[in-house]
């Protein structure tokens, strides 16, 4: 056998098992759907529809998006995290490198590209019912309304683009926020009086009519724009398909999270699939084995705010010093206080709270403890102390409706009497004492315009604690620069004849802090960005 | 091709080799005779004479003379003796073949392993090196890396850990130039495979691959440069057993030094009075602390509860005859951590075969088996997480209550260290390695051979962990916490790696043997499947050739084609050319004056240029996937393609002063194109879910220069040699985008980023100007960061526009280590050898991070744990220390956690890597020699002024402690 026959079978083996090389080089992710493959039928629809929800709004554990965390951006409240992304925005340690202006602005503005393109496509998947794909398409339009309302609010100019993007159009240029409001404001009427009027009987938090109408009225109320606010908010209260629940209380906890007529906007286990919340993780404390975690707690200026039984800021009781009420918060006060608040003295789970027996879980030095010594009461049920709970939220809730409708009227100076049964109607189902504490009263009727203002700001401020609203109150009533700049002070107690606050930190706020950077990342990402001013 | 196909391919491969070989047909007996002398012309008696393929063999007789019946036409006769290099020689129809055998020592350099062939090393025209495995070998390390540290230039090993059970740190060979994965292709016998496996004892040989003309024969992941490893095989006349077992003691380096109670008291309330908050401590318990009458707690002290110690043994037995050898070598080590519980036991067993199944064939069938087991605490996983525990706590925590229960562990935040070591339950992992290795060759002539290579190899994990249930009540006797019964149990992702390749080789001398030409040519196809879902393949076709002209002028070229399935379709394949060219100067006739004077033996100049691939990246990244969500995950890139390398190459090496003196120098350029980021930041109105595309973008160049040296002499009996090397590189980024103004972010690292002409890492921070003295000076300033306080760093607004942002950032230096050095001695006196290896990093700037750097744990939560060190109490800014190194002690989040210049440091070092001292006995009765006892001590000395713990490390929140080792071995060879 010559040398040369033997290279030759050598070689034609070589070519036999070389041939057909370019599919062994073809592997691809078997995992892999197209967008083509996935987006089929209603149910991929409804699922595009959970999900654009769930990320965003509705998340059961994400503490950077959930609604009650984010009175830790305000003088509400503290959230001892850093990474949840409220304590540098609330102590003003922050700059345009802070990630908390990349998390929240990614988020949102990634929602919108993948909303653009589903609504672009809402006819591709197969759907029984035209009305079905109409209904969807409306929501995810409400959505993408929502959206741009936080945005323009947070960052004001912003790229305003309702056409799905790739590459080569993804980086848009700012639109003025008037300009963006001017377009979105009539839009989500227009969405809202397509969709069904009725609360849905399945997936209830999407969007049905009154819904949409009553976030279209909070951002009315957040840009100044009082007559629409008004004008929405008469619509839902003529609708009569709200009212108020009897028990403040109740509505947070079990006896009437999910049983009660006031939810306008749910967060409920539809819209984050049936899983637990962990709303005691994260207000609850840490007592003895269970999993209460002080992620959020409030603060004494929060504490204070509380009017006294009878209605009147605590300087101003009849009754008793501000020094008495300052020690003790359950004195005499509004019973709202004691229905989303606890701390040193209360009873938790039949335990005394001691905060500063350095033996017992809840000292304040703990990590786990609160630094203020009081937890949120909202929320947190002591059900759920040694297991995780399946409460449904109010994101929007009737009370809203009433004072936006009152503070709307108050700042167009139209202090009627509608105004003042609107307010009432919240008091009165707080339990405060309406003999004293009914505005129609003679002590009322001499209030100014400015002490009317200031009453309904405490009112909302109250009836709200812990729901999220007070960070966006404090920046569009321009009061962001007093109360925080205010340190974040906690229990206090008297020590040698003195009144002595735990103090957690210093905080600050400047001007320019009313909106947010855009992170140094989205700056190079998207040149098409503009900084806002002082960053 | 599916598997099955291709094994189907692979064993029709082996009938046709197996059918070839089997063409050489018996014929008549005859005699063939001879004497072995060696290279003096003396007879040598006693040398084995082997048939090969057979078991037929013979020895010479006391005149060197032998005679032996063979009964084929032709046959190769294999003569051997110990201390003689083995030769293999065809009979071709002689009768009487007389051999001159070489001494072993000599010639062991002549040969260098190069990309699947072997080439003379004078014939060389590309960058190799070689590791000395002598001084691997017989010493005590544990890892085989830990072999690279200053061992060969242009080859940095950082080793920040000393972890049981993990790997010491990265080898990077001439800088780095990709964004991906940097560290080289290692190739163990041919087949891909990875460092940490492999028992140093096992080890023949290790060839360093730097240049392109080189490494380029691995084409696809030659970028990084090439680590090649041969392992040990048997001889084919003896059988002997090597054994080599050691013991070590390690000792920490050095530890944090972290302030006691009535300092960290102090400190604590120093920090909180400057920021308005009310102080945690009374004057009382400061004082008390102070007399010693506080809890005064070193958790360091307290969870090491062991000096770490290891042991080494491995054995190797191995022989042969005719039809081949065999090396059977099994090793075991043990590292045991700083608790009683952890540590970690490697087995490893190499079985590697030569079977000579005929004359003309031979087959190389290697089995590797490898068993890493490492224990661990439950809350220790990773092997530092008990020592970022313990860096959290401060000396005021008790680690029990002063009460009467068993066990009352206190908690501190939900954490006690002491409690998670012997109440946390354990945690074991295995991870187990096994390799076939077959390597069929098949001898057309003398010149002709085709080779083929299967190799398989399979990696497999798994772990479990286990807790019993602990109760802890708070000082109350309440309880508050439980650590609840908890075992589980999971196998990791294993993955089987196929490679098959088939070479022709061909090697002649022509012209009148003044000339000679090698010649390699071949595919190879390679498979890897893991047991999630992914699947990767690789095919590749290569050619190389070397041809030296009278041994004078070297050319060598080389050609591979990779197509790799990780890239988009009409994207896989890359092709990857190289050529060099050397000059023996030495050989030149105008030079014989100085050669053969002896004053001149080597001089030799090199050039290449090349191009090499990278595909070291995850795979299916430029694919469309859409999740059951309706998220796009990723931005697809239907042109995403290889990373590309040219490289440039030049050196020269001399030998001069009769052998004794031999220089080398390296210089080269080394630029990265196309390279792959596979998490380039997209706009998010794309709306993909990670706002990440995978892209070919950017240039980086790599450019250095290697210098060695190396003197060695002797007299009498005493012979020495000292050595040093000393090598730099610089690394600069080109162009950081598609143009060359771009810049590029790194959305997970502010700290860092890229524009043209800055290094590819590097710290990208603010510029300091002092610390504000007071709160007037806080006041006035126009450019400071939120919540600054007085004793607060003041950063430079570098453009004036009154805000410390981004645009005042500037580039503040790279992390990698410049100038490195190091120097070597050996000494040998009689029976007496000692050795050092001196290294060292001429510049570097470290950066002091986390609890090595600040006085607090900044954890991104509450910011407040930890602990400062001494040394950062005693340059602390205090109203009195106006001039200090470091900033005030703060709690709390605050602006002086932003990398500026205050947090770099020089990191510059000096260490006596090794040290040791041995004794060898060449003979102890009849079957036991080479007997050698050593001392070592590894790591033992450090010079350096880095403010941190470990200069070869940056900072960080507790890591195991890197430990200097100290060792006591013993070798020796049974026959």
């Amino acid at each position: 056998m010559s040398v040369m026959r033997k290279v030759i079978y050598f070689i034609v083996f070589i070519s036999v098992g070389l041939v057909g090389c370019e599919d062994f080089l073809d592997k691809t992710d078997p995992t892999a759907t197209s967008f083509d493959e996935f987006y089929n039928d209603e149910d991929d629809l409804r699922r595009v529809v959970y999900s654009s929800y769930y990320d965003v709004f509705t998340h059961h554990y994400n503490r950077e998006t959930l609604f009650y965390m984010q009175d830790g951006k305000s003088d509400n409240a503290y959230s001892r995290l850093e990474g949840d992304h409220h304590q540098r925005i609330a102590n003003g340690d922050f700059n345009s490198n802070t990630e908390a202006f990349s998390y929240y602005y990614e988020l949102q503005m990634k929602h919108l590209g993948r909303l653009n393109t589903f609504i672009a496509n809402s006819d591709v998947p197969y759907v029984e019912d035209e009305a079905t794909r109409t209904k969807y398409e409306n929501i995810l339009r409400g959505l993408r309304i929502w959206h741009y309302f936080k945005l323009t609010f947070r960052w004001g100019d912003v790229p305003f683009h309702l056409e799905p993007a790739d590459l080569s159009n993804a980086t848009q240029p700012t639109t003025p926020k008037e300009e963006i409001l001017e377009t979105i404001f009539p839009l989500a009427i227009e969405i809202a009086e397509n969709l069904p009027s009725e609360e849905y009987t399945t997936n209830k938090y999407m969007f049905n009519e009154y819904s949409l109408k009553a976030l279209t009225m909070r951002y009315a109320l957040y840009n100044e724009r009082y007559q629409m606010a008004i004008d929405l908010a008469r619509e839902i209260m003529e609708s009569g398909n709200y009212e108020l629940h009897p028990n403040y209380g109740h509505l947070f906890q079990y006896e009437a999270d999910s049983d009660n007529n006031e939810f306008i906007i749910h967060q409920n286990q539809e819209s984050y699939s049936g899983s637990t919340t962990y709303s005691f993780r994260d207000l609850g404390p840490h007592y003895r084995t269970g999993d209460g975690q002080s992620y959020l707690v409030p603060l004494k200026s929060l504490v204070d705010a509380y009017w006294t039984l009878d209605g009147y800021r605590i300087e101003n009781c009849p009754q008793h010093t501000k020094r008495e009420h300052e020690l003790d918060p359950n004195l005499h006060r509004d019973p709202r206080y004691e229905a989303s608040i606890m701390g040193h003295g209360d009873l938790f789970y039949e335990d005394t709270i001691d905060i500063y027996n350095e033996n017992s879980p809840m000292y304040h030095e703990n990590e786990r403890a609160s630094e203020s010594g009081y937890w949120f009461r909202k929320f947190v049920s002591e059900a759920d102390a040694f297991s995780s709970g399946n409460f449904e939220f109010g994101l929007l809730r009737y009370a809203e409706v009433l004072l936006t409708y009152a503070e709307a009227k108050i700042m167009i100076d139209e202090i009627d009497a509608s105004v003042k049964d609107a307010i009432n109607q919240v008091r009165e189902r707080a339990g405060l004492d309406m003999s004293q504490a009914d505005v129609t009263l003679p002590r009322y009727s001499a209030y100014t315009r400015d002490q009317w203002i200031d009453l309904i700001r405490n009112e909302r401020r109250i009836e709200f604690a812990a729901e999220g609203l007070r960070y966006a109150d404090i920046k569009r009533w321009r009061t962001a620069e007093e109360v925080l700049n205010e340190p974040a002070l906690g229990h206090t107690r008297e020590v040698n004849g003195e009144l002595q606050s735990l103090h957690i930190e210093d905080r600050s706020f400047e001007d320019h802090n009313y909106l947010w950077p855009f992170h140094e990342n989205s700056l190079k990402v998207e040149p098409g960005l503009e900084q806002n001013p002082g960053y | 091709m599916g598997i099955q196909s291709m094994k189907n391919k692979l064993l029709f491969t082996f009938s046709l080799l197996v059918f070839l070989a089997s063409t050489a047909v018996a014929q008549e007996e005859r005699t063939i005779e001879g004497t072995v002398t060696d290279a003096e012309g003396k007879s040598l008696p006693g040398v084995n004479v082997l048939v090969k393929g057979t078991n037929i063999g013979t020895a010479t007789n006391a005149e060197g003379h032998y005679e032996i019946t063979i009964s084929e036409e032709n046959v190769t006769l294999i003569f051997s003796m110990v201390g003689f290099e083995q030769q293999e020689i065809n009979t071709q129809d002689r009768s009487e073949i007389d051999v001159v055998l070489q001494e072993g020592t000599v010639g062991l350099d002549e040969v260098t392993v190069v990309g699947y062939s072997e080439v003379e090393t004078e014939h060389l025209a590309s960058s190799v090196s070689k590791v000395e495995m002598d001084n691997i070998e017989t010493r005590s390390i544990a890892k085989l890396q830990e072999a690279f540290s200053g061992t060969i230039p242009g080859v940095t090993l950082m080793q920040g850990s000393n972890l049981p059970g993990s790997v010491p740190g990265t080898i990077s060979i001439r800088g780095i130039s990709t964004l991906q994965n940097a560290s080289p292709l290692v190739i163990v016998d041919g087949m891909e495979q990875s460092l940490t496996d492999i028992d140093p004892n096992q080890i023949k040989d290790i060839t360093v691959l730097k240049d392109a003309a080189s490494a380029a024969m691995y084409g696809s992941r030659g970028a990084n440069g090439v680590i090649i490893i041969e392992t040990k095989r048997g001889a084919a006349d003896r059988f002997m057993v090597d054994v080599h077992s050691w013991t070590a003691i390690d000792d920490p380096i050095k530890l944090p030094n972290f302030v006691g109670s009535a300092n960290y008291m102090r400190l604590n309330n120093e920090a909180r009075s400057m920021q308005g908050q009310s102080e945690q401590y009374t004057q009382q318990e400061v004082d008390r602390a102070e007399q010693g009458e506080y809890t005064n707690t070193d958790w360091m002290d307290t969870i090491m509860e062991r000096k770490a110690y290891s042991h080494n043994t491995s054995a190797s037995i191995s022989g042969g005859g005719g039809v081949g050898t065999f090396n059977l070598m099994l090793g075991y080590i043990n590292e045991n951590g700083l608790n009683n519980y952890e540590g970690t036991q490697k087995f490893s067993a190499r079985f590697n075969t030569n079977i000579n199944i005929a004359d003309q064939f031979e087959l190389l069938a290697d089995f590797y088996a490898h068993r890493l087991q490492v224990d661990r605490l439950n809350a220790n996983r990773d092997g530092h997480g008990l020592y970022r525990m313990a860096w959290e706590m401060n000396p005021t925590q008790e680690v029990f209550y002063d009460s009467d229960l068993d066990n009352h562990y206190k908690l501190h935040n939900d954490q006690n260290p002491l409690a998670s070591i012997h109440h946390g339950g354990a945690y074991n992992a295995l991870y187990d390695r096994s390799t076939i290795n077959l390597r069929p060759k098949y001898y057309i002539n003398e010149n002709l051979h085709l080779a083929g290579n299967v190799s398989y190899m399979v990696n497999k994990s798994a772990n479990k962990y286990e807790r019993d249930t602990f109760k802890f009540y708070d000082g109350d006797g309440e309880p508050v916490d439980v650590w609840q019964n908890a075992v589980g149990s999971s196998q990791g992702v294993s993955r089987s790696q196929i490679t098959a390749r088939a070479m022709i080789n061909y090697e002649q001398n022509i012209r009148k043997d003044k000339d000679k030409i090698y010649f390699i040519a071949g595919s190879e196809i390679m498979n890897n499947t893991y047991t999630d879902y992914r699947e990767i393949s690789k095919s590749s076709f290569f050619g190389k050739l070397n041809y030296s002209f009278d041994n004078r002028y070297l050319l060598e070229g080389t050609a591979r084609a990779d197509g790799s399935s990780k890239f988009a379709p009409g994207k896989r394949w890359g092709f990857f050319p190289s050529g060099a060219f050397a000059w023996n100067i030495h050989n030149e006739n105008f030079m014989s004056g100085l050669t053969d004077s002896g004053f001149l033996n080597r001089l030799k100049v090199r050039f290449s240029y090349g191009i090499i691939g990278n595909e070291d990246v995850d795979p299916y990244l430029w694919q469309e996937v859409v999740n059951t969500w309706g998220w796009t995950m990723r931005v697809p890139n239907p042109d995403f393609t290889w990373e590309k390398q040219k490289q440039q190459n030049v050196g020269i090496e001399l030998t001069t002063f009769e052998d004794k003196l031999d220089v080398s120098f390296e210089a080269y350029n080394k630029h990265s194109y196309d390279l792959i980021y596979s998490d380039f930041p997209v706009p998010p109105l794309t709306g993909s879910y990670y706002l990440t595309s995978s892209v070919n973008i950017g240039e980086v160049e790599n450019k250095g220069w290697e210098l060695s040296a190396s003197w060695s002499d002797q007299a009498g009996d005493f012979s020495y040699s000292v050595g040093g090397m000393l090598f730099n590189n610089e690394n600069k980024v080109l162009k950081a985008g598609y143009a060359k103004s771009d810049t590029l972010i790194f959305t997970d690292d502010p700290d860092m980023i890229w524009y043209r002409g800055i290094a590819i890492d590097n710290y990208y921070g603010y510029e300091s100007d002092g610390y504000f003295q007071n709160q007037q000076e806080v006041d006035e300033a126009d450019a400071k960061l939120a919540n600054t306080m007085p004793g607060d760093i003041r950063y430079v607004d570098q453009n004036g526009d009154g805000v410390i942002n981004n645009q005042d950032k500037v580039n503040l230096g790279d992390p990698f280590p410049h100038f490195n050095y190091s120097i070597n001695l050996d000494l040998n006196y009689k029976r007496w050898d000692f050795s050092a290896i001196g290294q060292g990093v001429g510049q570097r700037t470290g950066r002091l991070n986390g609890l090595e750097g600040y006085p607090v744990k900044m954890d991104g939560s509450t910011n407040s744990l930890g602990v400062p060190r001494e040394y950062y109490m005693n340059n602390r800014w205090t109203p009195d220390n106006r001039d200090s190194r470091f900033p005030r002690v703060w709690t709390g989040s605050s602006p002086n956690d932003e990398l500026s210049d205050v947090w770099l440091s020089d990191a510059s070092f000096f260490r006596i890597k090794t040290l040791e001292l041995g004794y060898s006995i060449p003979q102890i009765g009849n079957s036991i020699r080479d007997v050698r006892i050593y001392l070592n001590a590894q790591d033992a000395f450090t010079f350096t002024n880095w403010e941190g713990l470990e200069p070869e490390r940056d900072g960080g929140n507790g890591t195991y402690p890197r430990m200097a080792s100290y060792s006591i071995g013993i070798q020796a060879t049974i026959n």
